[in-house]
């Protein structure tokens, strides 16, 4: 008997748990389940302290933080290729500016969980129709990392200079998911080793598109000073 | 009878039914009795006390692989990359279970970047033997992977397939394991002197067919160059 009730309880409290969004009927299952289950994973999170970015964009570094950013920004979820067949998700604000559409690569292609937490924090950063969604800004022509090497897709092999895939603020869709790694990175206090490298690893390589002196000033003071 | 021959009999016959008519128990959790009646019986019964107790740790090590391996396929079934166990479990491993998560690596698609990787940051986090160091070295030097649907085949189209926008997240998992080698090396020689098998390592890999390997290695090993100065002139 109490077992049979343990298991009601279990399944009343996992039907009650609420994302704040809803799913498009015909985004299979299993992209369903792997969403919420990251979603699960980022609601957990805890730490100390944060940079003062962070503090500014989202709070605290802390679960209910995040999960109350996503659910007040995204208010569906639907599927969409969105028009590449490499891409993971996209806000189209043409359609719906508070809709997020997600891939079958969100679950096809063998992401670390903090990879694919970042492409929807990325994403939900653009459903800010207040902001103008946030719009990316042309990378510098041309445009070189520190080594003096142009910056360009490697599976393409297409430079990077021009195209709309920086930005010129910390606040941005780049700025603020890296800003959220980077703190992940150096402040969770219950993540793995490995959550937190690869957030590192993650947040590092999204700094690369901050274009403008001022704002990767103002990311380095924050996050990146010894 | 004699004594000694009725000992060999129970010996020889606990050694089959240890090794086949019980090797399923091997893959399960709990206890193993007769794993356990063989390991004691030998310790107590055998010629040479040293073999039985390198059998016993044998057949505990055995044990201790499948264990972790089990672990770690449920962690991969999972898709969690914050199970506790990936810390609590993999710590110090020993050198056979990072050769069986070695073996693990070799036969996983090349697509699993993140299961890659993830054996990468285990063996990686307890580098102790040149095995160890050629292991991450057969890390760096694969063929770079062209698609996350298709390591081997390059199959975007030039315009369709450019996404420039999330690309990088891409590009970062296409090298994700290259990429955990890098900061494991980094990482451990954050605690101990820049030996030359590791450096020459770090210096192949800034010849990498990727350029985001190639530059990795190449900032790792210009920081250990200066590091290395620092401490000449300290």
């Amino acid at each position: 008997m109490i077992k049979i009730l343990s298991i009601i309880a279990y399944f009343s409290f996992l039907s009650s748990f609420s994302f704040g969004f809803t799913f498009d009927n015909d985004v299979p299952a299993k992209i369903q389940d792997q969403m919420k289950k990251d979603l699960e994973f980022i609601g957990t999170i805890q730490s100390q302290t944060q940079s003062d970015l962070h503090k500014e964009i989202f709070g605290a570094v802390d679960g209910q933080t995040y999960s109350q950013f996503f659910s007040s920004h995204v208010s569906a979820v639907g599927l969409n290729e969105c028009g590449n067949n490499n891409a993971v998700a996209c806000v189209i604000p043409f359609y719906d500016s508070s809709k997020m559409w997600i891939t079958q690569n969100y679950i096809k292609f063998s992401h670390p969980e903090v990879a694919r937490l970042m492409v929807v924090f990325h994403e939900s950063r653009h459903t800010e129709e207040a902001n103008g969604n946030w719009p990316h800004a042309n990378c510098p022509q041309p445009f070189l990392d520190a080594d003096g090497t142009p910056m360009k897709s490697i599976w393409t092999g297409a430079a990077l200079a021009g195209e709309p895939a920086c930005d010129e603020t910390p606040y941005g869709s780049y700025g603020s998911s890296l800003i959220m790694l980077k703190n992940i990175s150096k402040f969770c206090t219950n993540c793995t080793s490995k959550v937190k490298m690869d957030a590192g690893i993650y947040a590092d390589d999204q700094f690369k598109r901050i274009i403008s002196e001022d704002a990767k000033q103002r990311i380095h003071n924050d996050l990146y000073r010894s | 009878m004699s004594k000694r021959f009725l000992i060999s009999l129970i010996f020889l016959t606990l050694v089959g039914a240890g090794f086949f008519g019980t090797s399923h128990l091997f893959t399960q959790g709990g206890n193993y009795p007769i794993r356990k009646i063989f390991a004691e019986f030998a310790i107590q019964h055998s010629k040479s006390d040293t073999a039985a107790i390198q059998i016993k740790t044998h057949v505990h090590n055995e044990i201790e692989i499948r264990k972790k391996l089990k672990i770690l396929d449920e962690i991969f079934q999972s898709k969690n990359d914050n199970d506790p166990r990936l810390d609590l479990e993999f710590n110090q491993i020993s050198q056979e279970t990072k050769e069986a998560l070695e073996k693990k690596y070799n036969e996983l698609h090349l697509e699993s970047r993140n299961e890659r990787g993830t054996i990468v940051f285990l063996v990686g986090k307890s580098l102790s033997s040149e095995k160890d160091f050629q292991f991450l070295r057969q890390v760096l030097a694969e063929a770079p992977c062209l698609s996350l649907s298709d390591c081997t085949s390059n199959l975007s189209h030039p315009t369709q397939d450019r996404n420039s926008h999330l690309g990088s997240v891409n590009e970062i998992t296409l090298e994700y394991p290259q990429i955990v080698a890098l900061k494991s090396i980094e990482t451990y020689l954050a605690n101990h002197s820049p030996d030359p098998p590791l450096m020459q390592i770090v210096r192949e890999a800034s010849h990498s067919k990727s350029p985001i390997v190639s530059h990795m290695a190449t900032s790792l090993e210009h920081q250990l160059l200066k590091d290395k100065d620092m401490r000449l002139f300290i």
